[in-house]
């Protein structure tokens, strides 16, 4: 128990996090983490691979998250505005301060996919958050799930697709300055 | 596409490893005490379901061969006896789905409620259906009444409890047979009439019955395991009834 205790305290808030992505509503995100850690203490032999552990717990966590949206559908009511405040407010940039132009860019391009990946129905929030944060391949996502690979196929390539429609023209502009830049870089070296 | 691949990469690592304003340790304090109480309830249960979802998960390879057993026994059972509906004496109704994840789940509802009302002109097996204990049925009658069907009638209250009447009349033999839910605790009295005889006797070994008696009839009753028993009768020998009570069983 107290080796699991490690592995709880250290996962905990990611697989929360994770949960309150596809769900926005902190009580029934902290269900399903709670009810996610349950299940892996108990099936924790039947993982082959500890160093998945957090993308495993993920996993199961996105499963229960996913029921619960299914079954409170109409319940669960949250003012997305403040959701949006809250990772606002947790905003950082990496840009460096002798570029204010390119800083601003990529903050207000980084809002716009924040918001649009929020946006993004649950399912495909699932999907996404496997594959880009816990690094799941669609092999892995598909075998965790259940579900067949054409369907994780599908879903993310749906949400891609969704997310690159949701970046409007700072988005664009910036993808198209990061070419830019690039090409200036190839043909100096 | 790389760009933007990134780009989703680097903000959900921003969005789920932000601090979340939950505290690790208090939620670790939450989960092991949620663990120890499905610890508990598993114990009690005796099966190794589900907390509060009684489902009961099933290896992929026995899924087709439960479906298939279960699908020649309904057959079978239709084919041989296609008059009788069974009722499940426990009250438990179950059938096979699947959930959302593809998982064969085998659901239940258990003492499924019956809607608040009287119920009459009903068989036993159908009392019994609505009933949420053993009916006792009299396997003994007395001469007069030896070939009569009875009369059955359910009361179903608002709180689910219901309560089974018998009634045997033929010419001016009458016995009647109440059977009650006690469970929950109430105080009762029972008015006493002049001229009523009242005494107590012993019946199945060791329970005590009260018995009034009249002119006009004899009343007996008793609690037996939470259950409340009357069985008023006119017409019919003290000996008699006692017989009756004595030979009271389960199935009709």
């Amino acid at each position: 128990m107290e080796a699991f205790r490690l592995l709880y305290l250290k996962y905990y808030p990611k697989v929360y996090s994770t949960c309150f992505l596809i769900l926005k509503n902190s009580a029934t995100a902290e269900d399903a983490a709670q009810e996610a850690f349950l299940k892996a203490y108990t099936k924790l032999p039947t993982l082959k691979d500890l160093g998945k552990f957090g993308a495993w717990v993920a996993a199961i966590a996105t499963k229960h998250a996913i029921n619960i949206y299914n079954q409170n559908k109409k319940i669960i009511v949250v003012g997305e505005e403040d959701l949006m405040q809250h990772f606002l407010s947790l905003w950082e940039t990496k840009a460096d301060d002798y570029e204010p132009c390119r800083k601003y860019m990529e903050k207000e391009t980084n809002l716009e996919i924040r918001k649009a990946i929020c946006r993004l129905e649950p399912v495909l929030n699932q999907m996404v958050v496997l594959k880009y944060y816990w690094n799941l391949t669609d092999q892995e996502i598909a075998e965790t799930l259940q579900v067949p690979l054409g369907t994780v196929k599908s879903s993310l390539y749906r949400a891609r697709r969704l997310l690159e429609k949701k970046l409007t023209s700072f988005g664009k502009e910036y993808f198209k300055r990061g070419k830019e830049r690039e090409l200036i870089r190839h043909e100096k070296a | 596409m790389k760009k933007l691949d990134k780009l989703i990469s680097e903000n959900l690592q921003a969005l789920i490893e932000a601090p979340c304003g939950v505290d690790p340790e208090e939620k670790w304090q939450s989960f092991k005490e949620k663990y120890q109480t499905e610890l508990l309830v598993r114990e009690k249960e005796g099966t190794d379901t589900e907390l509060e979802r009684e489902k009961i998960r099933i290896p992929f390879g026995l899924k087709f061969a439960y479906i298939a057993a279960g699908l020649v026994v309904a057959f079978t059972c239709c084919m041989m006896n296609p008059q009788v509906v069974s009722a499940f004496r426990d009250q438990v109704f179950k059938w096979v789905g699947q959930n959302q994840e593809n998982e064969l789940v085998i659901s239940q509802i258990r003492n499924p409620v019956t809607p608040p009302g009287d119920y009459g002109g009903i068989s036993f097996a159908e009392a019994q259906a609505l009933a949420l204990f053993d009916l006792q049925y009299p396997h003994y009658l007395p001469e007069s009444l030896a070939a009569v069907e009875p009369q059955i009638n359910v009361n179903v209250n608002e709180d689910g409890y219901s309560s089974v009447t018998f009634s045997f009349i033929k010419g001016e033999a009458y016995l009647k047979i109440t059977q009650r839910q006690d469970v929950l605790q109430s105080n009762k009295n029972t008015f006493v009439p002049q001229d009523t005889e009242v005494s107590e006797i012993t019946i199945h070994n060791n329970v005590k019955a009260v018995v009034l008696e009249t002119e006009d009839y004899t009343d007996f009753q008793w609690q037996e395991k939470n259950i409340g028993y009357r069985l008023m009768a006119r017409g019919i020998d003290r000996e008699e009834l006692i017989k009756v009570i004595e030979e009271l069983k389960t199935e009709a």
